[in-house]
């Protein structure tokens, strides 16, 4: 079925294989060409470039700036819910972990959203476990109107929901939806996701071409670096995101990065975890300029899970949005609680360090994305 | 019995009544073998605006005023 | 090879076969084109013309018909042409092609979406003849045709690739085949087409009135194949330059 369909029929061994051959010739050529394939990201990201990250990053930034200006678009994560019916060994929320359970209610998500505002931003993600019960269409029917009303645009990273909710989440003014593959390989995918529906690789894989169908101003992608092979995920992201942009052309595409992070409480051997290596700084930032030199229309955006030196040295390099004073639990802006956090965030800065961050590299924070005529 | 008025391609000539869309054509001169198979005639019909299939030229009756559009397919474009 | 509609060709050179001084000129020239599309006109039959027999001489050749809608000024004049088309071939394939522009003869783009609509409905194969608009072309594949026609310049004019910077924007984005149609008026005009990734073009002007249309048919052919090879070949492309002031990545910290 549509792009899932392409996706699925790919050679994952042949792929890591090629990543694995590329040299410094391979390399050279993809930087020479002014229109990139997959190869050449192949190329871009493996062992072989790193080398050439000093002129990737140069290449990159040039490229973000002709398309996207000098802007930087700043959101923040608004955590509705950590109910979760999927057991999932690398996330905080996953069901066998006993914490404490919320789900906001309407009165606390207006709290939420009034502190949000009050720090300055227009944007927000709503992100939730994936509790299709308690934590599905009715609830974000309820709460929806409430938000959009206070926000300019509202993205959402939820459970993979059926054609026809989205559908109704673009009437309810949803702006954008993420849904990551966290890995692209079915048989790691099985290792890590033991219990619940997330287990379903396949329907969360098509989730786009729903997205896509139901007409979603912009779909969001991404692996969760360090699941499997991280180059093989990247390769696969890459050739999604270009999918996306081929057959839902009328969406656009958003790549995020999200690297592996210790989650407190997680009662798995973290070495029984991390099987794959995960990409360094020098990886993600080449990670990040691949991505760029490859797809130059499409967002790429950096979480708080990376530090703040980091994302200062890499925002000007071909990020054109960014998560600040982030919080990951559900409540955590304006009633702060024993709850636990999704992930550990890094760069813990509050938004207007961020936002003089982003000013000092030269480039504009943009608090509001485009606003639709009605 | 009087003869009708039809218009071919733009132009009004006369019939009998009743007369065949396939027999007005051959009196035309615009089907050399009626016995050919009509798809290698490499003609369309069309009577009043609409096509006419082939197969239904030997029974379709012109009346008073019809008019015939008849095209073929040559060299261009 | 060449796949239309699930029809493979093994020519990625399309013929117009108007305005040649003669129709055995015509025919010797697709013959020495190896083309194995041609395109077709409509026109009234009359007794008391002079039969032109061009429909039966290329018949004798057995390539695929293509019949065009020229002439037609607006989507229901086309839809009625195309159907005419169908009476006479019983064949599917339609170049859909309105232009009320008389000056110019540039595609009207909004009657070409509406006919494109209307006749792949009926089961036609349709080729829409279409100005280089990257989103016009991505609207007709999304109705279902089955390959996008983006000019290259106005018809007749010989102009060549005016639309160079649109067509490579066309084929980049493109899930049918493209075929570059009116403008081109050389060989090397044609092989340009073909290495920036077009799937086939079509030439009609060029070869008809060129001094001898037989040999310049089959320069026509062969520079065709010559630029599909170099694109198959994988060309590199120029160099952008993009050299900072200083470092940009010092700050990273090596792990």
């Amino acid at each position: 079925m549509g792009i899932a369909s392409t996706l699925m029929s790919q050679d994952l061994s042949n792929i890591a294989l090629s990543i694995q051959s590329k040299t410094n010739k391979h390399v050279e050529l993809a930087l020479s060409k002014t229109s990139r394939n997959l190869d050449d990201f192949m190329a871009l990201i493996s062992p072989a470039a790193t080398p050439y990250i000093e002129e990737m990053a140069a290449q990159s930034q040039m490229l973000t700036r002709a398309r996207f200006g000098n802007t930087m678009g700043l959101f923040v994560p608004l955590y509705l819910a950590n109910l979760c019916a999927n057991e999932c060994t690398y996330c905080g929320f996953t069901m066998s972990n006993k914490i404490k359970r919320t789900v906001l209610n309407l009165s606390q998500i207006e709290s939420e959203i009034d502190a949000i505002t009050d720090m300055g931003f227009s944007q927000v993600l709503l992100v939730t476990g994936e509790h299709e019960k308690k934590v599905g269409m009715p609830y974000f029917s309820e709460i929806l109107p409430a938000i959009r009303a206070k926000v300019s645009n509202v993205m959402m990273e939820v459970q993979p929901l059926p054609q026809k909710d989205y559908e109704t989440l673009k009437l309810l003014g949803v702006d954008a939806v993420l849904v990551y593959q966290e890995t692209y390989n079915p048989q790691e995918y099985a290792r890590y996701h033991t219990r619940g529906k997330k287990q379903d690789f396949l329907w969360r894989l098509q989730a786009s071409d729903r997205i896509g169908a139901a007409g979603i101003d912009k779909i969001g992608i991404g692996a969760l670096l360090g699941l499997g092979d991280w180059r093989t995920d990247s390769v696969m992201t890459a050739l999604h995101g270009q999918l996306i942009q081929q057959h839902y052309w009328r969406s656009r595409v958003a790549i995020s990065f999200p690297r592996l992070r210790q989650c407190e409480g997680n009662t798995n051997d973290s070495a029984n975890l991390l099987t794959q290596q995960f990409p360094n700084e020098t990886q993600l930032l080449q990670l990040i300029c691949a991505h760029r030199l490859f797809n130059p229309q499409a967002e790429l955006s950096l979480s708080t899970r990376e530090s703040a030196r980091f994302r200062d040295g890499a925002l000007p390099l071909g990020i054109t949005t960014m998560s600040a004073g982030s919080q990951t639990q559900p409540g955590g802006y304006s009633a702060p609680s024993e709850a636990l956090n999704q992930f550990d965030i890094d760069d813990i800065r509050p938004v207007n360090a961020v936002a003089a961050a982003i000013e000092a590299k030269g480039l504009e924070p943009v608090w509001k994305d485009w606003m639709a005529f009605s | 019995m009087s003869q009708i008025s039809i218009s071919i391609n733009g132009t009004q000539v006369t019939c009998a009544p009743n007369t065949s869309v396939l027999a007005f054509l051959t009196t035309q001169g615009l089907i050399q073998d009626i016995s050919q198979d009509m798809i290698q005639n490499g003609m369309a019909v069309a009577k009043n605006g609409s096509i006419l299939a082939k197969p239904l030229w030997a029974n379709s009756s012109l009346q008073h005023n019809d008019k015939l559009d008849v095209f073929t397919l040559v060299a261009g474009g | 090879m060449l796949t239309l509609a699930n029809q493979k060709f093994s020519s990625r050179l399309l013929m117009g076969t108007g305005k040649f001084s003669s129709p055995s000129i015509m025919k010797r020239s697709v013959k020495s084109a190896k083309s194995t599309m041609v395109t077709l006109a409509m026109k009234r039959l009359s007794a008391h013309v002079e039969h032109d027999n061009s429909l039966a001489l290329l018949r004798e050749l057995n390539v695929t018909l293509l019949p065009n809608t020229s002439g037609a000024k607006n989507a229901q004049e086309a839809i009625f042409a195309a159907e005419l088309a169908y009476e006479v071939l019983g064949s599917p394939w339609v170049k859909l092609e309105i232009h009320p522009d008389q000056q110019h003869l540039l595609p009207d783009p909004i009657e070409t979406l509406r006919a494109a609509e209307v006749l792949v409905k009926k089961g036609f194969n349709v080729l829409p003849y279409c100005h280089a608009d990257p989103v016009l072309c991505r609207r007709l594949e999304e109705v279902g045709c089955a390959a996008v026609m983006p000019l290259g310049a106005p018809i007749g004019t010989n102009q060549g690739l005016q639309t160079a910077l649109f067509l490579r924007i066309i084929i980049e984005q493109a899930n049918v085949p493209v075929i570059v149609d009116a403008g081109i008026g050389k060989p090397s005009e044609a092989m340009a087409a073909m290495e920036m990734g077009a799937d086939a073009v079509l030439v009609n002007t060029a070869i008809a009135t060129a001094a001898n249309p037989v040999a310049m048919a089959s320069a026509f052919s062969k520079a065709v194949e010559i630029g599909r090879n170099a694109y198959e070949a994988g060309m590199p492309n120029t160099q952008q330059d993009a050299q900072p002031s200083s470092p940009l990545t010092q700050f990273l910290v090596q792990e």
